[in-house]
């Protein structure tokens, strides 16, 4: 599925957690999306997967908006986030037939008992999800994602948590989806990992588009470099921490302050 | 993001400058002009106020209610304070009518208390209210903080009817003769005393209206100091 | 249709947590019974016979005991994003209030099931009025318990302290239902009829019109997040 994100937008409280970020995504593509903490990645994955609104801007998938879309859109949508998504108390298996009659897979369960072999977690299906490993959740959500056969992967740190074997299987899965054609934007703080699956590479910094870039022109080493320099550009050493910050508050109190405001 | 300071506050300055001698005005006919009741004497007069505070009330929640669906549609945060300013007007008001209705029936019957329909219709908004505000107390956020009240607001609104309904009926189905206000009472109401009624009614609306634009300045006055608090904040963190 | 797919799905997934952890069903019935206890010990020993003392021990421990189960509705999908992965479904919001809510009404359904024969045993009252009438009232009465415990508990699943707050935002919301109840179930146990009570009927069927029907057309605001 083609994805475009048109000057995509969010503010909240009058932070800009997103600054009109523009990219797009072909079929069979992979993006791999990197910044430092705080920079908005998660937020711009969520905003794409039609969890938050976004404040400006638009997303086209295969051309068409997202509101035009409606609630199908998330049919095409696998997701898979910080956060688990599990129930503790619901066995492996019961949490995969959950997802998959939520997303109208037909033949839920066989479809389930499918995926709890592909993530490798035969031995534990009957086991709660809330006694299995890290790693045995990861795997558990990124087959969750897979079950209703998505056009557009978004995966917020899928890597976090995989050992090596682990990791080893899931650049497999991306190769195997990227072969079929599907879209994916997945996050990757620890971008080396990801970076032989990916087909560009984007930074985010502080909610803006730093910088976008096909991987196969570029040498791990060489984007290094530059990501660093992305991140910690050349700037004067304050006097000290107290002497920054009393410089930063008079700047921004006096920026604050419209014309005409008196008083303290 | 822009928020007005000014001009509410211009807006409050004229509202209370109006709305002062109308209170004056209205508590010389409330309690010289206005004539004795027939059986019930000087204590009766309390009724001007109780009226005109339980009137205000329901137009505060009524506000809270109209901005509630306009900041959902429209997610304008002036609509939020507007909201927020009316809840906590209504509530005082609220108090003022129990409180009043509390003299009247002690005054009346010898009880603190009555279940008239109206009065336990305003006990259970009190409630409601306050519980509005605690969902604002509690919720994180801006954003967050507007739509989680402004959906209470609307649940909150619309129970009104019902709960007015329901207390009517509670105490039988046919209104309490000894009814205070309403019915009988009110039919056999000098001319005068309409008058009077009318223009502490109208006085407090006054009141009412100067409070909510001094609130709503209030409020937009602790989102800008949020605001730059909060930008410190990220100017230091970087 | 895959709305109701989903919305099947979600109230088994319901059922499917509640067998497992019993905090919507088993928790709320046992403390209804120990309500009901703690009644028996709070009235005096002649009380119990005493006109409306039935009704009104019997409703107190219900909608007291229901708040237990019903704040956790979407307080359980809180933690672990949950909340997020339900709204991921390739479904209307308004399906996951109507699920919730179901599961709500059910498991309300269940604690009434267990609880009221309890009370009717204890107090020796007797029911003269036909089964199906007194299931009808009390079945009104959850619904519409369900609806408006529904849409609270998903505002406050949202807020600080939300589990604290629950009852204190239900139960202003609640005050008609809780007339509504007592005046049907003590007009049942009269006359075995509604009778003249027929009004509250109307106002029980307006209330769940008005919080099934708002909550259903705004939920989408509601859960954002």
């Amino acid at each position: 599925m083609h994805v475009d994100l048109r000057a995509v937008t969010r503010r909240v409280d009058g932070r800009r957690l997103l600054d009109a970020v523009t990219l797009s995504v072909e079929p069979g593509q992979t993006l791999l999306l990197c910044g430092p903490n705080g920079a908005g990645k998660s937020t711009l994955l969520k905003v794409m997967a039609g969890l938050l609104p976004p404040t400006g801007g638009e997303i086209l998938y295969d051309g068409r908006p997202a509101s035009r879309w409606g609630p199908a859109l998330r049919r095409r949508l696998g997701v898979v986030l910080h956060e688990t998504l599990l129930y503790d108390e619901l066995t492996v298996v019961d949490n995969l037939v959950f997802a998959a009659r939520l997303f109208g897979v037909p033949d839920a369960r066989r479809r389930a008992e499918g995926m709890v072999d592909a993530a490798g977690l035969r031995l534990v299906a009957r086991e709660p999800a809330g006694r299995l490993s890290r790693g045995m959740k990861q795997r558990l959500a990124l087959v969750r994602a897979l079950l209703h056969r998505p056009s557009v992967l978004l995966l917020d740190e899928p890597y976090a948590g995989l050992d090596a074997r682990w990791s080893a299987w899931l650049t497999d899965l991306l190769a195997a989806e990227r072969a079929r054609g599907t879209s994916v934007i997945l996050v990757a703080h620890e971008w080396r990992t990801a970076w032989p699956v990916a087909d560009r590479a984007a930074v985010l910094l502080r909610g803006r588009l730093a910088r976008l870039l096909d991987t196969a022109a570029w040498d791990p080493d060489r984007f290094g470099g530059e990501y660093g320099r992305l991140l910690h550009p050349e700037r004067p050493q304050a006097a000290g921490p107290s002497g920054a910050a009393v410089g930063a508050t008079a700047a921004v109190l006096s920026a604050g302050a419209p014309e005409g405001e008196s008083g303290p | 993001m822009t928020v007005p300071t000014t001009r509410p506050k211009k807006t409050a300055a004229v509202l209370l400058a109006i709305a002062a001698p109308a209170v004056v005005f209205a508590m010389y006919m409330a309690l010289i002009w206005a004539p004795d009741e027939r059986t019930l004497g000087t204590v009766q007069r309390i009724f001007y106020i109780h009226v005109g505070s339980a009137w205000n009330a329901y137009l505060a929640f009524l506000i809270v209610f109209v901005t509630s669906i306009g900041y959902l549609l429209r997610r304008r945060p002036a609509l939020d304070a507007v909201a927020a300013s009316a809840a906590e007007i209504g509530i005082l008001f609220t108090t003022l009518t129990l409180a009043t209705g509390s003299f009247w029936a002690r005054a009346v019957w010898n009880v603190w208390w009555t279940w008239d329909p109206r009065l336990t219709t305003t006990l259970i908004m009190w409630f409601m209210y306050i519980a509005y505000l605690l969902v604002r107390a509690a919720a994180e956020g801006e954003e967050r903080r507007g739509r989680l009240a402004a959906v209470f607001g609307i649940a909150a609104f619309a129970t009104v009817p019902l709960v007015h309904f329901s207390a009517t009926w509670w105490r039988g189905m046919h209104p309490n003769i000894v009814q205070f206000q309403g019915g009988t009472p009110r039919m056999n109401m000098d001319p005068e005393m309409i008058v009077t009624m009318l223009v502490a009614v109208a006085a407090l609306t006054l009141v009412n209206a100067a409070l909510l634009a001094y609130r709503v300045d209030l409020e937009h006055l602790s989102r800008r100091v949020a605001l730059l608090r909060e930008r410190v904040r990220l100017e230091v963190e970087s | 249709m895959s709305w109701a797919r989903a919305l099947a799905a979600i109230v088994w997934k319901d059922l499917r947590l509640e067998w497992r952890t019993g905090e919507a069903v088993l928790t709320p019935a046992l403390l209804a019974l120990l309500l009901l206890l703690v009644i028996v010990f709070a009235l005096p020993p002649a009380a119990a016979r005493l006109e409306g003392v039935f009704t009104a021990s019997l409703w107190t421990a219900v909608f007291f005991a229901g708040t237990v189960g019903l704040g956790r509705s979407f307080a359980r999908e809180r933690a672990e994003g949950r909340l997020w992965g339900l709204l991921l479904a390739p479904v209307d919001r308004s399906a996951i209030f109507l699920a919730k809510g179901l599961s709500a009404f059910l498991f309300l359904a269940m604690v009434a099931l267990v609880t009221m024969p309890a009370f009717f045993a204890v107090f020796g009252q007797r029911l003269e009025a036909p089964l199906w009438l007194w299931t009808a009232t009390v079945g009104l009465v959850l619904l519409a318990y369900s609806g408006v415990g529904t849409l609270v508990s998903a505002v406050a699943a949202q807020l600080r302290a939300g589990d604290v707050l629950y009852p204190v935002l239900l139960f202003p919301l609640l005050v008609p239902v809780v007339l509504a109840a007592v005046h049907l179930t003590d007009a049942l146990l009269e006359t075995g009829g509604w009778g003249t009570a027929r009004s509250w009927v109307h106002l029980l069927i307006m209330y769940n019109l008005l919080f099934w029907g708002v909550p259903y057309l705004i939920f989408e605001y509601v859960v954002e997040v």
